[in-house]
């Protein structure tokens, strides 16, 4: 997946972008791919992704997730916009359904990780300005806490209560709504 | 490389990784949680004192039923947030006064600007409900300012004026529930074409709309059911391309709901029909276009009716993909004078599953189960569901004779006598469900579990 990408390369697929870990590695995908993040995006329009964009927030490893994930949604984006002018297509349907639920098998999948690296994904999908990928992450993590007693999330992501019992009874007053 | 220690190891899992997080990352996060959940989190450490006072904002009353109204007006003074999540004021239990929501309140509500760029939007107005009510009231108009940023809308207990549908545009709303909504059919029209990716509709007890036609490129999902003020007279799906699923729920005595199919080449779960809605019609009595067409794709069927066994003949003749049967035989008695020609043939049955409600093993339902026992080659399962749950080991052994278990066409085909679910929920909420929830391929299957 890593590869600076030889000239001829970038002449026939004009539309590539490099993009650069913090530990200097270099991905090359194609502008759709990158264009999920609303970041980059932006720098495409401004013009400023010659020569590679550095991403000094995201190491190879995230980034190689990330991008995973971008690629698969990309096709997902590409497969919507073709889907109105042909919605009568039958055949087309059955597939762009399967597809649907082949997506939803991938996030199920791509979620698959452990905590240090689903907070990673999470910083860098905030970063780069990825809407599905950020709310995908944050609903993991809100769907770990649910149920759970205040207590109960301090001890499963090691919070410290540094309120004092007259803040914390302060602020139980004043949503007691929330507590009864 | 350093060598971690146990210690170390120990050290680095207690690290408070979440805290790290950015406050709009976590105020994200805190607008997944249920509405209380997530205003407790305040108290979880000073850092997140002040995440959920500026997080998305999600007030949902149907996952949290006990919120009061004066609560929802508290929140919403307080919270200092810009943006809105979900807002979501389902219809009142019965008699909770607490919960009685009026025009006025809606109003001053949807104004806060806490709620900017909503994304669900669900309320229900008790205006109508009222003892010497006025007229429905009108949409609340601050409902509109979030028409390009709704993804999934339910407006309930209110009008819509020729205005307000023709001027609603809702680029992005992919989920749309109206419930004693005042609309006329013009209006109506006009609204589903304001909705270029709308995904699943219910319409429930809709006032002044006689007719509907369905024309829509987007629709995968349809569901109409009645209530008192209902005037549907004629539910004609005209250009449905991606229609997959059609749930009438309409259960009209008198001349009934009317329902044409003309365009929906994709439908796959039908049901539940009744015995007069729509005209359960089979070929030789009907123009065969309609109802021939209705169910020929049907992968999911249900029927709420006592059908005869040659009715069922003629359904699995003309529905050759049909997998799934559901058939809710009546409660009571009904005197049925069925000359069954039993002109079976060389059918090929391709059905996986039936489910018989208020099966009673008496001659007409023995006769259906029967048929499906000895020519449903693919089956796997039969679920007769008894309305009467209290039989004996015996009655159900002689079933199993009855219907000549031992002679199955499908080996492998399991058989259950099992006592009906009585279902004791909210039939709006259920409804929603069965319409909006696309992930499930079988939206009868929940009722009988």
């Amino acid at each position: 997946m890593a590869s600076a990408g030889s000239g001829d390369e970038k002449a026939a697929a004009a539309a590539m972008i490099t993009l650069i870990s913090s530990d200097n590695e270099k991905f090359e995908v194609t502008e759709a791919t990158a264009t999920l993040s609303q970041t980059i995006r932006h720098m495409i329009e401004d013009g400023c992704t010659d020569g590679g964009v550095p991403l000094p927030n995201v190491t190879s490893k995230i980034l190689a997730r990330v991008i995973e994930y971008c690629k698969k949604h990309a096709t997902a984006a590409a497969g919507e916009e073709g889907s109105s002018s042909s919605f009568s297509d039958a055949a087309f349907l059955e597939v762009d359904r399967a597809f649907l639920e082949e997506l939803e098998e991938f996030d199920d999948a791509f979620l698959e990780v452990d905590r240090a690296t689903l907070f990673d994904l999470i910083l860098a999908a905030n970063y780069l300005d990825i809407k599905g990928l950020l709310n995908l992450t944050c609903q993991k993590v809100a769907d770990s806490v649910k149920g759970k007693t205040p207590e109960q999330i301090r001890e499963m992501y090691n919070i410290v209560n540094d309120l004092t019992p007259e803040e914390e009874a302060e602020i139980r007053r004043e949503t007691q709504w929330a507590f009864e | 490389m350093g060598v971690v220690t146990r210690a170390k190891k120990r050290m680095l899992e207690k690290v408070d990784h979440i805290s790290c997080l950015p406050d709009c990352v976590l105020g994200n996060i805190v607008s997944f949680l249920p509405t209380k959940e997530g205003a407790r989190t305040q108290v979880l450490s000073s850092k997140w004192h002040h995440i959920w006072r500026y997080a998305p904002l999600n007030i949902d009353l149907t996952s949290d039923p006990t919120i009061t109204c004066g609560e929802v007006s508290r929140i919403l003074s307080s919270h200092q947030g810009f943006v809105g999540r979900r807002f979501s004021i389902p219809p009142e239990p019965k008699s909770n006064m607490k919960r009685m929501v009026f025009a006025a309140d809606m109003d001053a509500w949807l104004r806060s600007p806490s709620l900017n760029n909503l994304e669900e939007l669900e309320f229900h107005l008790s205006d109508g409900y009222w003892q010497f009510s006025p007229p429905t009231p009108p949409l609340p108009a601050p409902a509109c300012r979030f028409s390009s940023t709704l993804r999934v809308a339910s407006f309930g207990g209110c009008g819509f004026s020729d205005e307000d549908a023709h001027e609603l545009h809702l680029p992005h709303l992919k989920q749309l529930t109206l419930c004693n909504v005042t609309i006329s059919e013009s209006s109506l029209d006009s609204l589903l074409a304001n909705c270029p990716v709308l995904e699943s509709l219910l319409l429930h007890d809709t006032n002044c709309c006689p007719r509907f036609h369905v024309r829509s490129p987007s629709l995968r999902s349809l569901g109409v059911s009645s209530g008192c003020r209902d005037t549907l007279r004629h539910l004609i799906i005209e250009d449905a391309p991606c229609l997959e699923r059609l749930l009438p729920f309409v259960r009209l005595g008198g001349i009934g709901t009317q329902l044409s199919v003309i365009y929906a080449p994709r439908l796959d779960v039908l049901g539940p029909l009744y015995g007069h809605f729509p005209r359960l019609q089979f070929p030789g009595a009907i123009p065969p276009a309609v109802s021939m067409d209705l169910v020929c794709g049907v992968k999911v069927l249900a029927l709420s009716m006592d059908p005869s066994l040659d009715e069922v003949i003629d359904l699995m003749k003309c529905s050759p993909r049909l997998e799934t049967l559901y058939i809710e035989a009546g409660r009571a008695d009904v005197w049925c004078h069925y000359r069954d020609r039993n002109l079976v043939g060389d059918l090929d049955i391709g059905l996986k599953k039936v489910v018989f409600t208020n099966y009673r093993g008496k001659m007409s339902h023995v006769k259906i189960a029967k048929f499906f026992v000895l020519n449903a080659r693919l089956l796997e399962s039969m679920r007769l569901e008894l309305e009467d749950g209290n039989v004996s080991k015996e009655w159900i052994e002689k079933q199993h004779k009855l219907l000549k278990i031992e002679k199955r066409a499908s080996m492998g085909a399991r058989f259950d006598f099992v006592p009906r679910n009585i279902f004791n929920g909210s039939l709006s909420l259920l409804y929603a469900k069965q319409v909006h929830d696309l992930s499930i391929t079988d939206p009868f299957h929940m009722l009988h579990v």
